[in-house]
C-alpha cells in the first residue's frame, strides 16, 4: 500500500483549475439558463412581435441581430428559441438516461436470458440512428415536438444502457459489494446503496455532453421540418427561415447558427472539464 | 478448439445476429404501418373519406382486409424481393419511387467519406508527434468540425462561395460542381471525428516498443508514420466507423435538404409531409439494412484480422 499512496495523492495536490475558456463557457451557460427561465430578462421584444415596416433590417443598435422578413427581431427569436432547442434536447437526454438506467441495471442484475434479450433490444435500437428514428416516428405519429423528443431519447438509450450495464456488472463483483453481502445486507439494499450510485454517476456527465450533441440533432431535424413547426423560434427552424432569404440577407442565417455552435461548444467544454476533474479524483 | 473453428463460429454468430436484427427491424415497421388505425384510408382518400364504399375499396386494393398474419408474411416476403408495397399518395410502387433516389445519395455519401478519410489521414500523419501547441489547436478545430451544424455550414458555404464569389451553384444536382459544396459540408464532421480518433491511436501506438526498432533502422519520421503506423491505426479506426455512419446518414438527409438535391433524405421528408408512411419506412429500412450490413462486415473484418477477438466471442 505504501508504494501506491504517493501516486494516489498526486492529483489531489494538483487540482485541475478551470481555464479561462472553461470559465467563459460556464458564464455563457448561465446566460442561457437565464434565457430559459425568464427570456424577457434578456430580450426586450417578444419572439413573434411583427413590424412590417422594419422587415429585413441589418443588425444595428435597435435590433442587435437584425430583423427577419416579417420584421421580427432575430435576437429575441434566438433567445426565446432556447426554450425549444435546449429544452427538447434536455428532455430527450433525460428520457434516454432513464431508459438507459432502467434497462442497463435490469440487464446487469437479472439472469442470463434477460441480459441476452435486452442486448438484442439494444442492438435493434442502435440500428436506427437518431435521424432514422425521427423519420420513423414522424411517419407513424406525425411530425412534431413529441415525436422528435421521443425519437432522440430512444436513440440515446442503447449506448447509455450498455455503459451502465458494464459498470453495474463490474461493481457487482467488487469487494465492497461482497463485504456488504457478508454483512447480511439484502440484495435490494445493495442495489440502491452501492450499485445504482456507482454505476450511474459516471454516466451523468456523459449525459451532460449528450445534451450538446442532442441540440445539434434537434435543430437539424427541425430545420428539415420534423420539429415543433412554425412559428416556434426553434433554432433549426430559424435557420430554415434564414435559408429562404439567404441570397439577400445573411443575418437570419448567421446568428441562430452561432447560438447553436456556441451553446454546444460551451456544454462540451464544461462537460469535458468536469469529466477530467472527476477522473482525477478517482485515479 | 482450433482457431479456424473458432473463427467460423464467430462469423456464424455475427451473421445470425445481423439476420435477426433485420427481421426485428422489418417487424417493427410492419407493426407501425398496420397498427395505426384509420390513417391509411384518410391519407389515400382525403376529403372523400366518408364517401360510401370507398374506404373498403382502398382497404381491399392495398390488401388490408386480409388476416393480419397473411399481411405480415406477405410484407416480409415482399421485402426479401425488394418490394416495399404501394405508395398511399403517388399511385406508384414504393420501390420505383425510392429506387430512383438511391444513386444521388450513394454518390454524395461515398464522395464525402472519401474526402473525410483523406482529410483525417493527412491531418493525423502530418501532426503526429507535433508539439502541445499544434495539438491544442487541432483539438479545438476537430471539436468545432463535429459541433458545427451541417445545415449551418451548408448555408454559410452557399453564402460565401455561391452568392458572393459565384464559384459553385447553390442548389441542384447536375455535374461535379454542384456536388462540391454538399460534399464538403457532409465531410467536415466526419473528418473531425476520424482525425480525433486517429491522432489518439497514433499517440498510443507511438509508445509501442516496435516503434523504437523501426526508428533505429533509420526510418524517417514521415515514413514511420505513413507506412508503419497507418495499418494499426486504420484497423482500429474501422471499429469506430459505426459512429461515423450515424453522422453520415443524419448528415446526408439534412445536406440534401439544404442544397435542394434529390435523394433518399429528400424523398423521405416529402413523404412525411404527405403522410405517405410506406415511402418513409422504405427509406428507413434501406438505410438501416445498409447500416447493419456495414457494421457486421466491419465486425467480421476485425474478427478475421485480430485473433484475440475470437476468444472473446464466447465469453
Amino acid at each position: 500500500m505504501s508504494e501506491i499512496a504517493p501516486a494516489r495523492q498526486a492529483p489531489r495536490t494538483r487540482p485541475s483549475r478551470p481555464t479561462a475558456g472553461v470559465l467563459v463557457a460556464g458564464l455563457y451557460l448561465l446566460i442561457v439558463l437565464a434565457a430559459l427561465i425568464h427570456p424577457g430578462l434578456v430580450a426586450a421584444s417578444g419572439p413573434n412581435d411583427t413590424d412590417p415596416i422594419s422587415n429585413l433590417l441589418a443588425p444595428g443598435a435597435d435590433h442587435w441581430f437584425g430583423t427577419d422578413e416579417l420584421g421580427r427581431d432575430v435576437y429575441a427569436r434566438v433567445i426565446y428559441g432556447a426554450r425549444y432547442s435546449v429544452v427538447i434536447a434536455f428532455l430527450a437526454v433525460a428520457l434516454g438516461l432513464f431508459g438507459g438506467v432502467v434497462l442497463g441495471l435490469t440487464a446487469a442484475l437479472s439472469g442470463r436470458v434477460v441480459d441476452e434479450g435486452l442486448s438484442r433490444v439494444f442492438d435493434l435500437l442502435s440500428a436506427f440512428p437518431s435521424v432514422l428514428m425521427a423519420l420513423l416516428f414522424s411517419a407513424f405519429f406525425g411530425p412534431g415536438t413529441v415525436s422528435l423528443t421521443t425519437a432522440i431519447g430512444l436513440a440515446l438509450i442503447p449506448s447509455l444502457a450498455r455503459i451502465i450495464r458494464r459498470q453495474a456488472i463490474a461493481i457487482r463483483g467488487s469487494d465492497y459489494v461482497l463485504a456488504s453481502r457478508t454483512l447480511g445486507h439484502r440484495p435490494w439494499t445493495i442495489v440502491v446503496r452501492h450499485i445504482f450510485p456507482n454505476a450511474v454517476s459516471p454516466v451523468l456527465l456523459l449525459a451532460t455532453i449528450e445534451v450538446g450533441t442532442s441540440i445539434l440533432t434537434v435543430s437539424g431535424l427541425s430545420f428539415v421540418g420534423l420539429g415543433p413547426g412554425k412559428p416556434a423560434p426553434e433554432w433549426g427552424s430559424l435557420l430554415a427561415d434564414g435559408q429562404a432569404v439567404i441570397s439577400y440577407a445573411w443575418w437570419p442565417t448567421v446568428f441562430p447558427g452561432l447560438a447553436i455552435v456556441v451553446t454546444i461548444f460551451a456544454i462540451t467544454t464544461v462537460g469535458r472539464y468536469l469529466q477530467r476533474r472527476v477522473q482525477g479524483r478517482h485515479s | 478448439m482450433t482457431s479456424g473453428l473458432q473463427l467460423l463460429r464467430g462469423v456464424a454468430r455475427r451473421l445470425a445476429g445481423a439476420v435477426l436484427l433485420l427481421w426485428a427491424a422489418a417487424t417493427l415497421t410492419f407493426v407501425g404501418l398496420r397498427a395505426l388505425p384509420g390513417s391509411v384510408e384518410s391519407v389515400v382518400l382525403g376529403v372523400h373519406l366518408n364517401d360510401p364504399g370507398l374506404a373498403e375499396q382502398v382497404r381491399s386494393s392495398l390488401g388490408l382486409d386480409r388476416p393480419f398474419l397473411v399481411q405480415y408474411g406477405d410484407y416480409l416476403l415482399g421485402l426479401l424481393r425488394g418490394d416495399f408495397g404501394r405508395s398511399y399518395v403517388l399511385n406508384a410502387d414504393v420501390t420505383d419511387v425510392v429506387g430512383a433516389q438511391l444513386l444521388p445519395t450513394l454518390g454524395l455519401a461515398a464522395a464525402s467519406v472519401v474526402l473525410a478519410g483523406a482529410l483525417a489521414w493527412l491531418i493525423a500523419v502530418l501532426s503526429a508527434g507535433a508539439g502541445p501547441g499544434t495539438e491544442r489547436v487541432l483539438h479545438v478545430l476537430e471539436l468545432l468540425a463535429i459541433c458545427l451544424p451541417t445545415f449551418w455550414v451548408g448555408s454559410l458555404l452557399q453564402l460565401g462561395l455561391s452568392f458572393h464569389l459565384q464559384w459553385f451553384p447553390s442548389v441542384g444536382a447536375d455535374g461535379f460542381s454542384s456536388l462540391v459544396l454538399p460534399m464538403i459540408t457532409l465531410a467536415l464532421p466526419i473528418a473531425g471525428l476520424l482525425s480525433q480518433y486517429m491522432r489518439e491511436e497514433i499517440a498510443l501506438t507511438l509508445r509501442q516498443p516496435w516503434v523504437l526498432t523501426v526508428r533505429s533502422r533509420g526510418a524517417s519520421g514521415f515514413r514511420l508514420r505513413s507506412v508503419h503506423l497507418m495499418p494499426h491505426v486504420a484497423i482500429s479506426t474501422l471499429t469506430v466507423a459505426g459512429n461515423t455512419l450515424g453522422l453520415l446518414i443524419g448528415g446526408a438527409v439534412i445536406v440534401e435538404s439544404v442544397f435542394g438535391r434529390p435523394g433518399l433524405g429528400r424523398v423521405a421528408l416529402d413523404a412525411v409531409t404527405d403522410s405517405d408512411a410506406p415511402v418513409t419506412v422504405a427509406v428507413v429500412l434501406i438505410i438501416t439494412t445498409a447500416y447493419v450490413l456495414i457494421t457486421t462486415a466491419i465486425d467480421l473484418a476485425a474478427l478475421i484480422i485480430d485473433p484475440r477477438l475470437r476468444q472473446e466471442a464466447h465469453g
